[in-house]
């Protein structure tokens, strides 16, 4: 588990992690929940070579600063673009 | 298999009776579980894992999302294939485990001492030291006057759990007694609070981040 103690390299990662996270917020945001009703959607317009930022932004910045919904979306691409031969 | 249903026929054979039914659950099953195997197979925490281990985990996850995906067939909205739509809640169920599996022998009462928010590390973290620069000593300064003033002790205590120990939001939101939702908002009610505090005192968020760099 990725714990930080508190010595002085990772409280600057801590500081990086917060200042990132802040310069992202934005005053309207989707939820997890909303950004996941679209999460299929948004993938396969990645897969079709689409620009999944341009179509639904608001998924692109959610994705930006949840790292829960960022590791479903990258399993999700590692599950479709995997083992294509004997998928669909 | 699955490349002989379209989406309206996915829909048709899972909602019907009989061996057509049967026979879209065993399709729909095995191509998650190759699909989650295939994924497992790839993540480094799990590689010290057999792969008869990993096939039984990506069978148990497949079987349950089949259940999840039953019940939820009504709230496919058809902006995808069927099949990517299932391949999401498959891996959103896997996860939310996986997730908790982790986290099982650290609760968040151990962290925050019984509920109550820990500022030791975050008041460690926030006190300047003598290397660094004025304009990151203010930002410091800035952010802890907004942390203790301005925010709830709900917002400290989920910022802490969640930047610090990195708490998986399921199993706060679980602690906390909020739905998943709740603590989404209350997080980002925190950072914008902290965002309108950093601006108002003429500081920008990006131009700190390049200062940390």
């Amino acid at each position: 588990m990725q714990v930080f103690q508190d010595n002085q390299s990772n409280i600057q990662e801590l500081w990086r992690k917060l200042l990132r996270m802040l310069a992202l917020t934005q005053e309207r945001e989707w939820t997890c929940s909303e950004v996941g009703e679209f999460m299929d959607y948004y993938v396969e317009l990645e897969l079709a070579g689409e620009d999944p930022q341009r179509v639904l932004p608001e998924v692109a910045q959610h994705l930006r600063i949840c790292p829960e919904c960022r590791e479903e979306h990258d399993a999700l691409m590692t599950m479709l673009q995997g083992n294509q031969e004997e998928s669909e | 298999m699955t490349q002989t249903r379209d989406n309206t026929e996915w829909l048709q054979h899972l909602r019907a009776s009989g061996p057509q039914q049967d026979q879209a659950i065993q399709d729909l099953s095995a191509w998650l579980q190759q699909k989650l195997f295939f994924y497992l197979r790839q993540r480094n925490d799990l590689s010290h894992l057999h792969g008869d281990e990993l096939r039984a985990m990506s069978h148990d996850f497949a079987q349950e999302s089949v259940i999840i995906i039953l019940q939820k067939l009504d709230q496919f909205q058809g902006r995808s294939r069927f099949t990517t739509w299932a391949a999401r809640i498959a891996v959103h169920q896997a996860l939310a485990e996986l997730r908790r599996a982790r986290w099982r022998d650290l609760s968040l009462q151990q962290i925050t001492r019984d509920g109550a928010f820990e500022p030791d590390f975050l008041h460690k973290a926030l006190t300047p030291t003598p290397e660094q620069s004025a304009i990151q000593q203010e930002a410091m300064a800035a952010v802890m006057d907004v942390m203790t003033n301005e925010l709830s002790e709900k917002q400290r205590q989920a910022l802490y759990a969640r930047m610090v120990w990195n708490t998986p939001t399921a199993v706060l939101a679980e602690e906390m007694g909020v739905s998943h939702n709740t603590l989404y908002k209350l997080i980002h009610d925190a950072r914008k609070r902290l965002r309108k505090g950093l601006l108002a005192r003429g500081l920008s968020p990006e131009d700190l981040l390049a200062s940390f760099d």
